[in-house]
């Protein structure tokens, strides 16, 4: 049952690719069909945190019972669009990210928060003067002072994921 | 001259037992006396990755993957990795909540 590829493109900023079935075993494939290597994890992997996952390399889980997420890698940080957070942000509720300079932002562009383990990506859904409102809540907590940086030069992925149940 | 340290069905076993990544398994071109380490010359290989328990792991591919974004492994699963290369890393939840992961070779480790 619902063995039919799915081809799923993946960008800097993590995006579900897998949501196990509710009844039966779960068992998924997941090829990666495209050029650069795409990073598997949960909500919020990114490039630094993520399983790696290379070009045309494929992993097979026979039981498949947690949601997936994946990002792309080859990111860079912008050494000149960057802020820092001046209110701080709660992960799964804050809905903006309130910067201390808005300059160089713009609506569609993708930012990395925070640093480190907590570090994310998120798209930029618009940028109106020091807050920007991403298309999904950060999935961490941020603390004041945070980095606020725009990503450049990612390189997208797509992912063929075939799920099924036994 | 094959350079090998390892055939297709070697295993090798790690105690993840902290919040501080370590190394499941690397798939290195360079000959190194890194732990866990399968040296071989080029190219990639297929992994195979069982989580033994007695508590969950989360892998990464560098020391930064965490439990909130890594890859969770749950007690008992496995997952198979073909066409890898590099290193895959571990943690566990705090506690710390130890559990013993086992990599093998799905391939053959060398090149001659």
């Amino acid at each position: 049952m619902g063995n039919t590829p799915v081809a799923v493109p993946v960008g800097p900023a993590a995006v579900q690719v897998y949501t196990p079935a509710v009844v039966g075993k779960p068992h998924l494939v997941i090829h990666n069909s495209g050029p650069a290597t795409v990073y598997l994890g949960q909500v919020g992997v990114t490039a630094a945190t993520g399983l790696p996952l290379p070009s045309k390399a494929k992993i097979s889980l026979p039981f498949a019972n947690v949601a997936l997420y994946a990002a792309c890698g080859g990111l860079t940080l912008s050494g000149t669009v960057t802020s820092n957070l001046s209110t701080a942000v709660t992960g799964g509720t804050s809905t903006t990210l309130v910067v201390a300079s808005g300059t160089g932002f713009a609506a569609g562009q993708v930012v990395q928060v925070g640093s480190g383990g907590n570090a994310e990506t998120l798209t930029l859904l618009t940028a109106i003067g020091t807050t920007l409102t991403p298309t999904t809540k950060p999935a961490f907590d941020h603390a004041v002072g945070e980095a606020v940086t725009l990503v450049t030069g990612a390189s997208p992925g797509t992912l063929r994921v075939v799920a099924g149940t036994s | 001259m094959a350079v090998f340290e390892g055939d297709k069905g070697q295993r090798q076993q790690t105690l993840v037992n902290s919040t501080t990544a370590v190394a499941v398994f690397l798939l290195t071109h360079a000959s190194s006396s890194s732990s866990n380490a399968w040296t071989f010359k080029t190219g990639t290989r297929d992994v195979t990755v069982m989580n033994t328990g007695p508590n969950a792991v989360w892998l990464g591919t560098s020391t930064s993957v965490t439990t909130a974004t890594g890859f969770k492994v749950g007690v008992g699963e496995q997952l198979t990795l073909q066409g890898v290369a590099g290193k895959i890393s571990g943690v566990t939840a705090t506690g710390p909540l130890p559990a013993t992961v086992i990599a093998g070779l799905a391939s053959n480790a060398w090149v001659v």
